[in-house]
């Protein structure tokens, strides 16, 4: 038995499909894409409701996250206080914090909503970065609480700064003597803790709400957060996939008001290969239209900007150290050598270029041992690539998802600090990919930088940092490009390119529901096209419209 | 059988370092197997790897083996920091900790850890190196800098398979070592020979039992206690010394000692304090033990350490 039929009209429709790239209509039956075209073409589907709600929208594919975190649902336990506005799952728009003093407002106003006299205030997003070089120190926070301990999480995740009376209960004093606890010129903590081991007693004392554990609430706030940027597929990047957390997936994309679809990989590190491999292929007898198991993500290194990610030579522009490796190559190696003969999915993630030289050796030894067409195995984030690493993933057919949105941030940083402004150049290199051939997906990574695939389309486009300086200027790519690269190139990543990514008869009624043309307006307007929401299985999910 | 500390005590945390194949997984299934009553709680990345009698497994939750001779071993999974923080604030009783530190983490880091918490003590950071490959790995181009990093902040360092090579090349290594980590003591190990006594030191309880008046034995050396390559020598009836002369003594001692642990009187405090030496690491904690400590030294070393004359003599007269 099959259901209605809805015809959708719209302004416009982008379909991202070459044979029909523009359309005014489109229908929609059960969930999935009966045709595209105009109402005449459609009208021989039969009987049908035609639908306007659209008539003044255009649409596009439903846009597809190929790297973002389910921890998105868990920071907005809290407030945010960082530097740029942030759009929260609920739709409202949290102005960005542009000195410290603003921050301290925004958490006194938070404190006085608590009323436990006994719980901590936490908070996340924090970014002095253009604060002129002022750090915060324990008495900036002390005027939030002085009773109370308040602990204010950085935009990396990897530092906090807390009031006195978090230090108090950490233990933390002048006589601390573990790095990451900074001191004053008095020689007693500022109250700003850089990584374990400085931070570890306030997770231990206080407690840490973002400790990633998935709940219906948080997936909730996850797929609400998606939702206000127009995707309708998202990765969950990185789980160790416990028997609870595969529960709460199960039961929570099942409810018909859930609006995402969501790709779960599985953590490779947290599990010999041989059990991983396991419960891998075990979990793939759960998936659903709106639940995909099956990949599988590899951590090799660290950050860029936290400088643990792994450079090749000449090593860090300020002369740090090389970063970190999350486990020796060689059992990277075993990690690699044992999904590929599983014929599972790799997802790697790599920063740094040493990074991406020594996963591309190990894929490559893989495949050379044992050819597999198709694999799609993808370098995530992989944003120091140079020219001669992208012909290897193109002779590997090795897709790369790049961190376009690095570009804008962390940009003026990389030429300043951490690569010099010549590698700086290449940073993200969308164009010297598209050159070689190499499948191309751009990402945000959220929650380190905000769901908004027209955004990271922007930076792709445009490549202006946060000072407005053009970073690489051949690296640039058309809108048209940067649209494919948010769509079905990222789908393509993920193996659902024949689901989603392009308005085509078929695939599942998934659309991005805008207010204006992507290809109309201006490139460097790309950025500020407004979603209205999303369609999901032709169901409509409209950004909430709180008043301010 | 070791006395266990009581819960107010702090649980003494060892890290283990070193790179793939130095050995590390052996050093821990022997602990687990041969822990003479000692409560281990094992962190590692894959226990898969660790050689577990199924026999002796009670229960399995997925990140947690807990074995029947009261040992647990723990995968430290996402977060070393979140897997600790379960394992102090939890309600499994254990007496030691000890974390794999992978052959490109930091051991450092860990071991800050203990520093911070007052439910943990650093018990040191015991660097294994396999003497065949060491040399080759600290050259590596993508690892190098993490081995001569681990050999850097190591305590204790392990010379591991020493029988699978020249002896010659030994001392050539052993020689190059000296440079890579040049404060800490080195041990010679054959494979699966690795003596657990000595590295991992005595907990506070079990070093007052030692250091119970015992007129039959008087000071002295008592090396019948550890394998003969180890020498143990008990300094009892110290005078009291200054924090300053204290930590003077705990400086100087050469790297043929392996641990010191012990109650002092402090001058300034007029009561006992606990000093504690791993390697060329020392502590003495800033608030004095109980009053009815008994005072003394327990000092462990290699063949060659000075005995407890000399060591008496360095802490007296400097
Ligand atoms: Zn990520």
């Amino acid at each position: 038995m099959s259901g209605q039929v809805r015809i959708f009209r719209a302004r416009r429709i982008l379909t991202m499909n070459r044979n029909r790239p523009v359309a005014t209509h489109v229908a929609v039956r059960d969930g999935r894409i009966l045709g595209v075209g105009d109402l005449e073409s459609l009208s021989g589907w039969g009987e049908h409701v035609l639908d306007d709600q659209f008539a003044d929208h255009v649409l596009m594919p439903g846009f597809v996250e190929g790297h973002s975190h389910s921890f998105e649902g868990s920071v907005w336990t809290t407030p945010y206080v960082g530097f740029d506005p942030r759009l929260d799952p609920d739709g409202r728009t949290w102005p960005g914090l542009a000195s410290i003093d603003a921050v301290v407002e925004r958490l006194r106003r938070a404190e006085a909503e608590l009323t436990d006299p006994d719980v901590p205030l936490f908070a996340w997003g924090f970014d002095p970065i253009f604060f002129g070089g002022r750090r915060m120190v324990a008495a900036d926070l002390d005027r939030v609480s002085t009773r109370r301990p308040v602990v204010v999480m950085h935009q990396s995740c990897h530092l906090l700064n807390v009031n006195t009376v978090a230090l108090g209960r950490a233990g933390i004093t002048r006589d601390t003597d573990v790095d990451g606890v900074l001191k004053g010129a008095d020689g007693e903590p500022t109250g700003e803790l850089q990584e374990a081991p400085a931070t570890y007693m306030i997770y231990r004392t206080i407690g840490n709400p973002y400790r990633v554990a998935i709940s219906r609430e948080s997936l909730f706030r996850f797929a609400h957060s998606a939702r206000n940027a127009g995707i309708t597929t998202a990765t969950d990047l990185h789980m160790a996939l416990d028997a609870a957390t595969v529960e709460t997936y199960r039961a929570v994309t099942a409810e018909d008001d859930f609006p995402l679809r969501v790709v779960p990989a599985f953590s490779a590190l947290t599990a010999s290969a041989r059990d991983g491999v396991a419960r891998v292929r075990a979990l793939e007898a759960f998936n659903t239209e709106k639940l995909r198991f099956g990949l599988v993500k590899i951590m090799t290194d660290g950050s860029i900007q936290g400088f643990s990610a792994r450079l090749r030579w000449p090593g860090y522009f300020n002369g740090a150290p090389n970063g970190v490796w999350n486990q020796p190559p060689a059992v990277l190696g075993e990690l690699v050598d044992a999904y590929h003969d599983a014929g599972l999915q790799m997802h790697a993630h790599v920063n740094g270029d040493e990074a991406s030289e020594l996963m591309l050796d190990l894929l490559e030894r893989a495949l050379a041992r044992r050819p597999r067409p198709d694999h799609r195995y993808t370098l995530q984030h992989c944003q120091m690539a140079d020219a001669a690493q992208f012909r290897r993933m193109a002779a590997l057919g090795v897709a790369v998802n790049l961190f376009s949105n690095h570009i804008y941030y962390w940009g003026d940083q990389h030429a300043a600090i951490t690569m010099g402004p010549d590698r700086a150049e290449r940073l993200d290199a969308a164009s010297t990919a598209l050159g070689h051939g190499v499948a191309l997906a751009i990402h945000c990574d959220a929650p380190v930088t905000p769901f908004g695939p027209l955004f990271t389309a922007w930076c792709a486009v445009n490549r202006r940092t946060r000072t407005g300086r053009l970073l690489g200027e051949a690296e640039r790519i058309s809108v048209s490009d940067a649209l494919f690269a948010i769509t079905q190139g990222a789908a393509y990543t993920l193996k659902l390119d024949h689901l989603v990514g392009s308005i085509e008869p078929g695939k599942h009624a998934d659309f991005a529901v805008l207010d204006a043309d992507p290809l109309e307006v201006a490139p460097e307007a790309l950025a500020d096209v407004r979603v209205w929401g999303t369609v999901v299985g032709g169901r409509p999910f409209p950004v909430p419209r709180p008043r301010p | 059988m070791t006395a266990r500390p009581t819960p107010a005590a702090p649980l003494p945390l060892t890290v283990i370092g070193g790179f793939l194949g130095a050995g590390k997984t052996t050093l821990l299934n022997r602990i687990l197997r041969d822990n003479r009553g000692t409560r281990y709680a094992v962190m590692v990345n894959d226990f898969g790897a660790l050689d577990i009698d199924a026999a002796l497994v009670e229960a399995h939750d997925g990140s947690t083996v807990a074995l029947a001779n009261g040992c647990v071993c723990c995968s430290i999974g996402d977060s070393l920091v979140d897997a600790l923080i379960d394992l102090v604030s939890g309600p499994r009783a254990v007496d030691h900790v000890l974390v794999e530190a992978s052959g490109v983490a930091d051991p450092k880091r860990i071991a800050d850890i203990a520093v911070v918490d007052p439910a943990l003590a650093r018990n040191g950071i015991v660097v294994l190196a396999d003497v065949s490959e060491i040399r080759r790995l600290a050259d590596d181009r993508l690892v190098g800098d993490a081995v001569r990093r681990q050999l850097a902040v190591a305590d204790i360092v392990v010379l591991t398979k020493v029988d699978l090579v020249e002896p010659g090349a030994v001392d050539d290594t052993e020689t190059w070592l000296a440079e890579c980590a040049p404060r800490a003591p080195r041990i010679r190990a054959s494979l699966g020979a690795i003596p657990i006594g000595p590295l991992l030191g005595l907990d506070a309880a079990a070093v007052a039992t030692v250091l119970e008046p015992a007129p039959a034995r008087g000071e002295g050396a008592d090396a019948h206690r550890h394998e003969a390559l180890f020498h143990r020598a008990v300094l009892r009836d110290l005078p009291i010394v200054t924090r300053a002369r204290l930590a003077a003594f705990a400086e100087g001692l050469p790297t043929s000692v392996l641990r010191a642990k012990g109650f002092v009187e402090l001058a300034e405090s007029g009561q006992p304090h606990l000093l504690q030496c791993v390697g060329w690491r020392h502590s003495i904690d800033a608030t004095p033990a109980p009053p009815d400590v008994p005072r003394g030294l327990v000092v462990i070393g290699t063949a060659d350490m000075p005995d407890a004359a000399t060591l008496r003599r360095a802490l007296v007269d400097g």
